[in-house]
């Protein structure tokens, strides 16, 4: 039909185009792994929370002083030991990176990790969810953009709501830190060590440290997890890491790692370490209002010894509006379903448009083409969709030691 | 180099993905520089989730190539440029730097959905199951949407008193 609009001239695509493009390609893979990655430092408070939950009766009123936000919006009609879900935002509150994004008021802070955890009582496993942030979703009264714009412009609340309208979950208890709690607690552990293969500094953020295993106190740990401009010395040189952000994300990926380590080896007989956590958990969360120390305590019970089962929605590239977005694919119902445990995803070779019920919260308003009730047709289809393997610079990468 | 399978995979379709790509982006942009732009992205894109997508590259590929090139649209508007050929030299490639015009007008005007089934199945040539495939839905979606679409198209064009470039069969 639309022959006369080809090029008149044959075109044979070139090998240095099929070199641009995989070089290209790699460095999307890395983008999309970065992402995955940065929900781990919201397990590692989450896995302190727990720790400091099974250390029992101190924790009881220090809960108490955890600071609140109002978010009228949350479901309240789960009765004690149903499941419950967890909305837990990272959230980002560092001015420097507001002239980055023009979509995004200045002086805001911006959801940079947003997690969902189902928490049910009666089951070991504890579902985890991680939404993207560049997410695209039709957020109620500005119509489509990235999930995180939601939180920008709407706080907790709109967050909320675009969550229940897009992704068809009811959230009960909102959890928000931003990326210095994960530090804090590691000071209030007294510091971490890791490992560097090279000497790294960012003048941005004052990082500074040699190569070699470093024991690193709260302040440097800040630093490390938010230099986005690091520069790691190797053969005589100063190298840039090219990766920025995504870079960025993995060495908060190594801090939450450390972390996680070293609070699942932490003793839980001795109560002075026990209250030096708790103090750095309570002052660096915040939980909505509606949710008292009790309801936290018994969360965390609930979480602590529990096996984390990680979902991730299936996503595709796209551009919107000029900026990078992700959308979600096929499968997403699936994966929503099996967080809600409300079935396990069915086999792709297999799917029915009623195997999902209650429709209402499963499927969901998804927003084209997700409501298609055919979706679970394609052939590959699999929850974990952006697990390609990916390792950023080896010389800007801290491990343990 | 790296020679593990996926890439072997990926190097073995790569003529004819970035074939499809680049007439897919032609047919909108007109211009081969952009829809070498365009190609390169959409075999990026493949080559970083090939392990998921190498069962259906073609209408992947197909798909991503017509939603940059439409973003590319998209901002070149924003610049207010009228991008004619630089070479338009003829009749025949005066019509089809205004037919492509008001096609991509067109084909924003469409809701999102008719839209995609509309590039997919006219402007990729892909089959319908194809297209059903790379948009995750059902054949017989593909039919209404198509035909919904098309129907819109063709109004359209009527209304703009030209020579009908909808016509069945290509004519």
């Amino acid at each position: 039909m639309f022959d006369h609009l080809d090029d008149p001239d044959p075109y044979v695509p070139s090998a240095d185009l099929r070199a641009a493009a995989q070089r290209r390609g790699r460095s999307l893979k890395r983008r999309r792994r970065a992402v995955a990655g940065s929900a781990v430092a919201c397990l590692a408070v989450l896995a302190g929370l727990a720790t400091v939950a099974a250390t029992g009766a101190v924790v009881d009123h220090r809960l108490d002083e955890v600071q609140t936000i109002d978010v009228p919006n949350l479901r309240t009609t789960a009765a004690p030991g149903d499941p419950k879900v967890i909305l837990f935002v990272g959230a980002d509150s560092d001015a420097g990176s507001a002239a980055a994004d023009p979509n995004r008021p200045a002086g805001s802070t911006r959801a940079d990790t947003i997690l969902l955890a189902r928490v049910d009582p009666g089951k070991e496993t504890v579902n985890l969810l991680s939404i993207p942030r560049d997410l695209l979703v039709d957020i109620p009264g500005r119509g489509l953009d990235r999930i995180n714009a939601a939180y920008a412009f709407g706080g907790p609340e709109l967050l909320v709501e675009t969550i229940d309208q897009n992704l068809g979950v009811e959230v009960d208890t909102y959890l928000e830190t931003d990326f210095r709690g994960a530090a804090a607690v590691g000071d209030a552990l007294g510091g971490l060590s890791l490992s560097f293969p090279a000497p790294l500094r960012d003048r941005n953020t004052g990082l500074d440290l040699p190569a070699g295993c470093v024991e690193l106190d709260g302040s440097q740990l800040v630093a490390l997890g938010r230099s986005r401009h690091v520069r790691y010395f190797e053969d005589g040189v100063w190298w840039r890491d090219p990766t920025s952000d995504l870079g960025r994300m993995t060495r908060q990926q190594a801090i939450a790692t450390a972390m996680f380590e070293r609070l699942t080896s932490i003793d839980r007989t001795d109560p002075r370490e026990a209250v030096r956590l708790l103090n750095a958990v309570v002052d660096e969360i915040s939980v909505d209002a509606g949710t008292t120390s009790q309801d936290l305590l018994a969360l965390f019970r609930g979480i602590e010894g529990s096996t984390p089962r990680t979902l991730r929605y299936p996503v595709v590239d796209r551009v919107h509006e000029g900026a990078d977005v992700l959308e979600l694919a096929v499968g997403a119902d699936q994966v929503t379903a099996a967080f809600l445990d409300v079935d396990e995803p069915q086999p792709p070779a297999a799917p029915t448009a009623t195997s999902n019920p209650p429709a209402a919260t499963t499927t969901g308003p998804m927003g084209d083409p997700l409501s298609d009730p055919n979706v679970g047709s394609d052939p590959d289809w699999s929850p974990k969709t952006y697990d390609d393997g990916w390792q950023a610079p080896a010389a800007s990468l801290p491990t343990p030691c | 180099m790296t020679t593990d399978r996926p890439a072997t995979a990926f190097d073995q379709a790569f003529p004819d993905l970035a074939a499809l790509a680049y007439r897919v982006a032609f047919r909108l942009l007109g211009n081969r520089a952009e829809a070498e732009d365009v190609t390169q992205e959409a075999l990026a894109r493949a080559y970083a989730r090939w392990r998921r997508i190498h069962g259906h590259a073609a209408p992947w590929v197909a798909r991503v190539a017509a939603n940059l090139a439409l973003d590319q649209l998209r901002a070149r508007g924003r610049r207010h440029q009228v991008d004619l050929p630089a070479d338009a030299g003829g009749p025949a490639a005066e019509r089809s730097a205004v037919d492509r015009m008001e096609l991509a007008r067109l084909l924003e005007s469409l809701p999102k959905r008719q839209r995609e089934v509309v590039v997919m199945r006219y402007l990729a040539d892909r089959s319908e199951a194809d297209t059903a495939a790379a948009l995750g839905t059902s054949v017989g979606t593909v039919k209404r949407h198509a035909h919904r679409g098309l129907a819109t198209l063709r109004s359209a064009w009527a209304g703009l008193d030209a020579d009908s470039i909808f016509d069945p069969g290509g004519a």
